[in-house]
């Protein structure tokens, strides 16, 4: 089978989205499907996705077609963690700049942890770690549509638990 | 990923209208959260105040935050994290929450908190808990602070700039680090707080004198401890841009240490050991382990520059004789060399913190300089001169390498024991020699012996090499071979001196320029060709003492031993072998000190010790050792008694000089086993229990192939011994002796009117017994014993042979009856039981012709007797003996019939005897007359050809069954013949000891039916 030849994915919100084969095989998630399923009966129909929104699927689906080239990076054991990124390539930093929202960031984090693509999940882990620093306490909540289920009384115990990573306050 | 959807509350949204929750639902899908794992890893990009703020998003996230794994792997990160240590504190801690419960229980009272616990342990999780708790409860001084742990004084949140005010408490916060599982954050946090601020200055800091650090601390050595803990701190630090970070740090510690490091230098130049040295290799020391200033110290050490002085290694070849080499400069050297390191450990304890660490440093460069230098040119000069030079100068210099390193005087601290620096520097020095001693050891040892059997062997073979031994009279053998193998076991037990042996440079002379001694006791040699050696003879006949007064002991004893075998001494030398194994323990002494370098090197070493064993048994056993004995079994069958003029002799000559034979390989296999005893299996280089360890195998095998030509040659030996019997036999018996004529008694009789044995009678008995008394002690006491039994039945045979072809008179009966006594006193010597019942028989044989031809009943009633003879003879037999009467013509037919009437009765009485086979006393006569002849050749087959008594019974019982069967109906004297055969044939299946003896029974068989 032609390595380009063309899948078509259905998202959530019924939005159909074309990618090459060899892309999909970047998602552990759906390469191990169509391994476990009859190919040639398969070709035609779309494959529901419906756990992803369009949105983010379609920057899925464009991530996994520029690294379709890329080895699947094995991360199966999960003892070992993943090697602690310093900085992305040039074409991923650009990337995750366009996508801007950060609520689409999530979804795209889910999504890979969903399809299990562990390259751009390491990677959208990384930029939403980037967003984070140096956030206060209420914008870390509100970028990661957090509850505050704590008392101010024990917010303040932390802080003061605490006190020794601050030196600044 | 859903969990974060259901916990969403409307609350969070605006309350505007009534659709309002419709519009949350929808929202809901578009406000995404992260599931746990995600943000768990999202955490570890976090730096710390960013997590600690995350913590405060919800208490979910605070978990989260808090899960001590992070902060361990963060302490294990900076390696002050103890596993063990927690591990031990979290059972203390249990084990203590379960006798507080025990004592709450039994105090039924609140538990009182017992001060005393806490003083034997350093740090205690359940007291700590419990004070926390009861400082909690207390008035509210500063609760909201110390409640979770944080009671160390510098690091309370109410003075964030105590770590400046509190420098030294800083500097020992790593150490302080405590491993308590659930509390690793806290830990983490005083390190951190401690740490951090220096840190984080650093790495903005634009030159080297910016960084708070210096300023804080003023003086090199806290500036040295700090910077190695920033150093470890900077192990926890895996966020954004910690590489610039670390490299900054570096860099910073670089420059420090390029400052410390030219004071050091200074101090060096100035040789201020207690001063500047000291100071700043300490400042080093807690910097980063002081590897730059050891490498400093070793490098401009004087110690390398003044190495001529410490001695020419050419000096151990120039002031040795030619071919040889002396070791004392060798010595000086490794002497004066152990005096300067001795210095210098001293030095280096007062400078170093670590002095011995610095030592084996200096040890190792001195290693690499001085002594390989040495070492390294005096081994390959002395091994293109002369290798006999070059084996020793290597295990020489071994052995001094080891010492000088044994006696170096260690400063303290030291981790590896001096065995292991001995072995490591040993190791390296000699490694590169290793291949090459180890394979011209054997090599030599293999030339050198192959070389002595080889020189031997001409000088052998320039003698008359067929020449004849004699026996060289009585004397003690077991006790002479028991006084050479102690001295030989004293010997081997010497320690091998690597200075020349008395036994490598110069061989005995007796094996050199063999001499003889003439013969003690015994008949002149006349028949003997003359060895080029026997000039010698008058200057020492008598005495066993070699010209050369030899050095010592057991050289003394070799010499002895090999006059004493000088029987022998054409076919194999005591002294060559002794030669051998002593050239093998040199050499083997040389290459066993390597072993204990142990790891490859070693093992190698043993290997070729093992080797040089192996050769030497193959040397020994199989071209020396076996050629002698092929050479002694090949004189034993060429022996021909008729040939030999000299029969005055009390013995035959080849095969005495075979039991010599014999005794020397007892001699050298007792040798052998000795020596792997002390030199292999004692210091551990064979293994006794390993049945394929090469030297046992090769051991095991000299010994089976000295047993084997040992059976071979006795096998010879007894054909030969017989054939001298017989000889003996056939010329010096006078017909006179048995039958002497009324007007001469026998001439052979010694004294013409004394009764006594005749001299032949003598003669054999000397013979034999002389022979079988020269084994004891020299084989196996089974051996002999077969040995022995063998030649009693022979001579058995040999007898009665001799017998039958006699004629005795009444007279002369006397004469052989003295001789049949002498025979039985002699086998009774033999303690042989199955023996002395044939010349017990014998004896009593010889009385059927001591019967006056007038008594024929009382004859007959002898001979029919079985009993009398033990059942070695049978009737019949005794019948044929009983002819052989000077006057059986005129007793014949008196004693034949007094026998026929006797016969059937007592034929009857064995019948009865016989018990339960009671069916043959139906036989026809015929039958029972053919079961009789049956009987009688069964009989004599196996008595002929020295069958023991049960292979005849066996017989007979078998004989008895198969005529009782087959042959009762209808026995003719036609239909028995091929009966018989049959018959004989069965009996040969059933006996296979029979069965070679078929061919001659056989024609007897149709003899006596025809």
């Amino acid at each position: 089978m032609a390595d380009n030849s063309m899948v078509t994915l259905m998202a959530a919100d019924h939005i159909e989205i074309q990618a090459t084969l060899q892309a999909v095989k970047q998602c552990a998630t759906l390469g191990t499907m169509l391994e476990v399923l009859d190919e040639q009966q398969t070709l035609g129909l779309p494959i529901p996705v419906l756990e992803v929104s369009g949105e983010a699927l379609k920057k899925v689906i464009e991530w996994c077609e520029y690294h379709r080239e890329d080895m699947v990076v094995e991360t199966e054991q999960p003892g070992v963690a993943a090697q602690i990124l310093t900085s992305l390539p040039q074409w991923d930093t650009e990337f995750f700049a366009n996508i801007g929202d950060k609520d689409l960031l999530i979804k795209i984090c889910n999504a890979s942890n969903f399809l299990e693509i562990p390259l751009l999940l390491q990677y959208s882990i990384f930029v939403i770690a980037q967003a984070l620093r140096g956030k206060s306490t209420e914008e870390m909540r509100a970028f990661l549509n957090i509850e505050n289920d704590l008392t101010p009384e024990e917010e303040q115990k932390i802080r003061e638990d605490n006190a020794w990573a601050m030196p600044q306050n | 990923m859903t969990t974060y959807n259901r916990t969403q509350q409307p609350a969070t949204l605006p309350k505007t209208s009534i659709l309002s929750a419709l519009r949350a639902t929808s929202m809901l899908e578009t406000k995404s959260a992260l599931p746990a794992e995600v943000i768990v890893s999202i955490l570890d990009y976090l730096p710390v105040p960013d997590l600690m703020r995350f913590a405060r998003t919800s208490s979910r996230m605070r978990e989260m935050v808090y899960d001590d794994t992070r902060w361990v792997a963060k302490l294990k990160n900076m390696g002050v994290w103890n596993d063990l240590e927690a591990k031990r504190r979290f059972e203390d801690a249990m084990k203590r929450k379960r006798d507080a419960a025990a004592r709450t229980i039994a105090n039924s009272g609140p538990v009182p908190f017992d001060s005393k616990e806490g003083s034997t342990t350093i740090f205690d999780a359940a007291i700590e808990e419990e004070r926390r708790k009861i400082e909690a409860i207390q008035p509210p001084r500063q609760s909201e602070a110390t409640v979770d742990g944080f009671e160390t004084l510098s690091l309370n949140p109410n003075q964030p700039r105590s770590p400046f005010e509190d420098p030294i408490a800083l500097l020992e916060v790593l150490k302080n680090v405590r491993s308590v599982r659930g509390h690793a954050r806290q830990e983490f946090g005083k390190v951190y707080g401690a740490l951090a601020p220096f840190y984080f200055d650093l790495a903005q800091a634009k030159t080297h004198t910016e960084p708070v650090v210096f300023k804080v601390f003023r003086d090199p050595e806290r500036q040295a401890q700090m910077l190695s803990n920033l150093q470890v701190f900077s192990k926890c630090d895996l966020t954004d841009g910690w590489s610039q970070r670390v490299d900054k740090l570096s860099n910073m510690v670089a420059i420090f240490e390029g400052a410390v490091l030219r004071e050091f230098e200074q101090g060096y130049e100035f040789w201020d050991l207690d001063g500047r040295m000291r100071r700043y290799a300490h400042v080093l020391y807690s910097l980063n382990g002081g590897s730059a200033s050891t490498e400093l110290f070793i490098q401009k050490h004087p110690l390398f520059n003044d190495r001529e002085a410490l001695g020419n290694p050419i000096d151990c070849i120039n002031r040795a004789p030619r071919d040889d080499i002396t070791l004392e400069p060798s010595r000086a050297f490794f002497e004066s060399l152990l005096h300067k390191l001795n210095e210098q450990s001293s030095n280096i304890s007062r400078i170093f913190p670590q002095p011995a660490t610095v030592f084996w440093a200096l040890v190792d460069k001195v290693r690499e300089d001085i002594i390989m230098e040495y070492v390294t040119p005096l081994l390959d000069l002395t091994h293109d001169r002369h290798t006999a030079s070059y084996l020793k100068a290597m295990s020489g210099l071994f052995e001094q390498c080891m010492q000088f390193v044994h006696s170096l005087e260690l400063p303290s601290g030291s981790k590896l024991s001096v065995e292991d620096h001995a072995k490591a520097i040993c190791l390296k020095v000699f490694e590169p020699h290793m291949d090459l001693y180890l394979q011209e050891e054997l090599e030599n040892f293999t030339t050198h012996a192959e070389r002595e059997v080889s020189n031997w062997e001409q000088k052998l073979s320039e003698q008359d090499a067929t020449v004849e031994s004699f026996y060289m009279g009585s004397f003690n053998r077991q006790a002479d071979k028991n006084d050479f193998l102690s001295s030989f076991k004293k010997v081997v037990m010497m320690p091998v001196s690597v200075l020349p042996s008395a036994f490598g440079s110069s061989r005995p002379t007796t094996t050199t320029n063999p001499t003889l001694r003439p013969p003690t006791t015994g008949t002149p040699s006349s028949s003997r060709p003359q060895t080029p050696g026997v000039g010698n003879n008058s200057e020492r006949s008598g005495s066993p003492q070699p010209s050369e007064v030899p050095t010592d002991e057991l050289k003394a004893k070799a010499a002895l031993m090999a006059n004493r075998l000088e029987g022998i001494k054409s076919l194999f030398s005591i002294e060559v072998a002794l030669d051998l194994v002593h050239t093998a323990k040199e050499s083997l002494g040389r290459a066993a000190k390597f072993v204990q370098l142990g790891g490859q090197v070693g093992e190698e070493a043993r290997e070729q010790c093992e080797a040089i064993f192996v050769v030497l048994i193959k040397v020994l056993g199989q071209t020396h050792v076996k050629n002698g004995f092929g050479k002694a079994v090949d004189h034993l069958s060429r022996y021909n008694p008729r040939e030999i003029s000299d029969h005055s002799q009390t013995a035959v000559a080849p095969l005495v000089m075979f039991i010599e034979l014999v005794n020397v390989g007892d001699i050298i296999s007792q040798m052998i086993d000795v020596f792997y005893e002390q030199q292999l299996a004692t210091p551990k280089i064979a293994d006794k229990n390993d049945f394929m360890d090469p030297a046992g195998l090769a051991k095991k095998k000299f010994e089976q192939m000295l047993d084997e030509n040992v059976a071979a040659g006795l096998n010879k030996g007894i054909d030969v011994l017989m054939d001298e019997v017989e000889y003996l036999c056939a010329t010096t018996q006078l017909p006179t002796d048995y039958n002497p004529t009324a007007s001469s008694h026998g001439n052979g009789i010694s004294n013409g009117s004394d009764i006594g044995p005749t001299v032949t009678a003598r003669r054999v008995t000397e013979l034999v017994s002389s022979h079988t008394r020269m084994l004891t002690g020299s084989t196996e006491k089974t051996m002999l014993d077969v040995f022995n039994g063998e030649v009693g039945l022979r001579l058995f045979t040999a007898l009665c042979k001799h017998l039958k072809r006699q004629r005795i008179s009444t007279e002369g009966a006397i004469n052989l009856i003295a001789d049949m006594t002498m025979y039985f006193e002699y086998i009774r010597t033999l303690k042989n039981q199955d023996l002395l019942v044939y010349f017990k028989a014998l004896r009593e044989l010889s009385q059927i012709y001591l019967i006056d031809a007038r008594h024929a009943k009382e004859m007959a009633t002898i001979i029919a007797d079985n009993d009398r003879f033990g059942g070695v003879f049978r009737a019949e037999e005794v019948y044929e003996y009983a002819e052989r009467r000077a006057d059986w013509y005129q007793v014949k037919r008196d004693v034949e019939r007094a026998i026929q009437r006797r016969c059937g009765s007592t034929l009857q009485n064995d019948k009865m005897a016989k018990g339960p086979d009671n069916t043959k006393s139906f036989w026809s006569p015929s039958a029972r007359l053919f079961a009789k002849l049956l009987a009688l050749l069964t009989f004599r087959v196996p008595s002929n050809c020295f069958c023991d008594k049960n292979v005849r019974r066996h017989s007979e019982t078998v004989s008895h069954r198969e005529v009782g069967n087959e042959a009762t109906p209808c026995a003719s004297m036609q239909a028995t013949q091929e009966q018989s055969a049959s018959l004989l044939a069965i009996v040969c299946l059933e006996i296979p000891d029979v069965m070679v003896l078929r061919d001659i029974a056989c024609p007897t068989t149709s003899d006596t039916f025809h």
